[in-house]
């Protein structure tokens, strides 16, 4: 017999199912780049390649409070690339490029 | 950017939870499955880096020549419609070399293939760049060593000259080309005891211009690694250098993975959730087999063990002779009555063979910290 939280995660969990699959079916370009379900091997690395195996996902965690509602209200964006932006700036700042590199940065 | 949008950035973290739960995707754009195929286009390079794996720096007779044009595109038809593959990865050696690297990657992409770029970026200037975005190329694989040339073009022993810049500026600066292009790139940091220090510096660089995913990869010695044992980092210098890289993956949504084996027995990798850490793939679903210059075939990239010749046998033939049972079926003494072999494989069986001489023998990093082992092991 399925608790009450159980129940509660299982829904969540297919309603994202639901979601995801019809958004990356009608916004391919939305699930393309970046990080495939399935790590695409850098391989080789020159760096040693890619002894990778299929990129093992980070341990389960509880859906986060923003996401109860795929539907409205949106979801936040992620800090992700205002925080590489900040870190941008400050290596610049900090001078940790290369004069050309730093110069195309700033360009 | 553009691909960092909040829809995006959704999707990929429900992507992510939803793999974890262990559900199977089926809308969206499918991810490659293995196995994978890495092409080694040339044994040239333009760097001389220490850690280098290639195994033909240590055994030149590894490989017997080099395949033109016309054979390589023979061979990737083949690879095609006997393997099934549809994703190659260029490696070298520098691919780039190669006066006709463009025309194999456009006949690449009108056969439908993708591909991942496997380069030093030296030679990645703006028309190869946007050749290779036009072209299939949707994944590129550039390497950083340290935060300073200094440490960096130690290890590649490549200084380059006023006008085109150190081996540690050529990179940087195709990483800011790849950033500008909004290109999809993996960072790596192969970490040896000379730079692992640097790691939170390096990946700082790396995650500052815009690289989708890291590999931190110990040094694993082999070709002219094997020549510099002593790179190889202390156990506790990695675990130091996975803090940090766990810690900046979670802090900016990088996938992160330590792609050579990290065996459990020295290293307890659990407390790391934000890094995917792999083990050897050979003769799995999602092993990557590697064809040289030659068209000779390895079970993988860093292995001298070949496996048969695409030029004169299919690619049946070439898995079902007893080379890659003997390569997958090697495992060390000292690691048969450990519970977790199964997963862990024994770490990296070609570097054993490379370094060692046999594939029966406790890989380098293993083999370093023997007196590790728990008791009932040893």
């Amino acid at each position: 017999m399925l608790t009450q939280d159980q129940v509660k995660r299982l829904l969540k969990l297919r309603l994202k199912v639901v979601v995801v699959s019809l958004l990356g079916f009608l916004v391919p370009s939305a699930c393309a780049p970046p990080p495939p379900t399935c790590y695409v091997p850098p391989a080789p690395t020159d760096t040693p390649a890619p002894l990778v195996t299929c990129y093992t996902a980070p341990a389960p965690t509880s859906t986060p409070d923003t996401f109860t509602s795929p539907i409205s209200p949106l979801p936040t964006p992620t800090p992700s690339p205002e925080a590489r932006r900040l870190l941008r700036e400050k290596l610049l700042t900090e001078g940790r490029f290369p004069g050309k590199v730093a110069r195309e940065l700033e360009s | 950017m553009a691909r960092h949008n909040w829809l995006q950035t959704t999707l990929l973290r429900w992507q992510r939870e939803l793999v974890a739960e262990g559900v199977r995707l089926s809308g969206g754009r499918p991810a490659h499955a293995g196995p994978y195929y890495i092409l080694e286009l040339t044994t040239l390079c333009n760097q001389d880096c220490r850690y280098c794996y290639n195994v033909w720096k240590l055994l030149p007779e590894v490989v017997t020549g080099e395949m033109d044009t016309r054979q390589w595109c023979d061979l990737i038809v083949k690879l095609q419609e006997e393997a099934g593959c549809r994703l190659v990865t260029f490696s070298g050696g520098e691919p780039l070399l190669r006066d006709d690297f463009c025309d194999i990657l456009a006949f690449c992409h009108r056969r439908g293939l993708d591909s991942i770029l496997i380069t030093n970026g030296g030679l990645l200037n703006d028309e190869t760049l946007d050749f290779c975005l036009g072209h299939g190329v949707n994944m590129f694989e550039l390497t950083l060593l340290g935060a300073d040339a200094q440490t960096h073009d130690a290890l590649t022993r490549t200084r380059g000259c006023e006008a085109s810049g150190s081996s540690w500026e050529r990179a940087l600066a195709a990483m800011t080309r790849l950033y500008k292009a909004e290109a999809a790139w993996c960072g790596v940091f192969v970490a040896t005891s000379e730079n692992i220090g640097q790691t939170r510096q390096t990946l700082e660089m790396m995650v500052a211009l815009g690289a989708t995913a890291v590999m931190f990869n110990r040094f694993n010695p082999g070709g002219e690694g094997a020549r510099h044992l002593y790179l190889m980092p202390t156990v506790e210098q990695v675990r130091e250098a996975l803090a940090v890289v766990d810690e900046m993956a979670a802090a900016y949504d990088l996938f992160a993975t330590a792609s050579i084996p990290i065996m459990p027995c020295l290293l307890d990798t659990s407390p790391y959730r934000h890094i995917g850490f792999g083990f050897c793939a050979a003769g799995r679903d999602n092993a990557y087999y590697t064809i040289g210059p030659d068209g000779r075939v390895r079970p993988c990239n860093h292995t001298a063990t070949i496996l048969g010749d695409m030029r004169t046998q299919s690619w049946a033939e070439i898995l079902s002779g007893p080379a890659l049972d003997k390569f997958t079926s090697a495992v060390p003494e000292v690691c048969r009555p450990c519970p977790g072999l199964d997963a862990c494989r024994a770490g990296c069986r070609a570097a054993a063979e490379v370094c060692f001489g046999s594939l029966e023998e406790p890989e380098p990093w293993l083999k370093a910290n023997l007196d590790r082992l728990p008791a009932d092991t040893t």
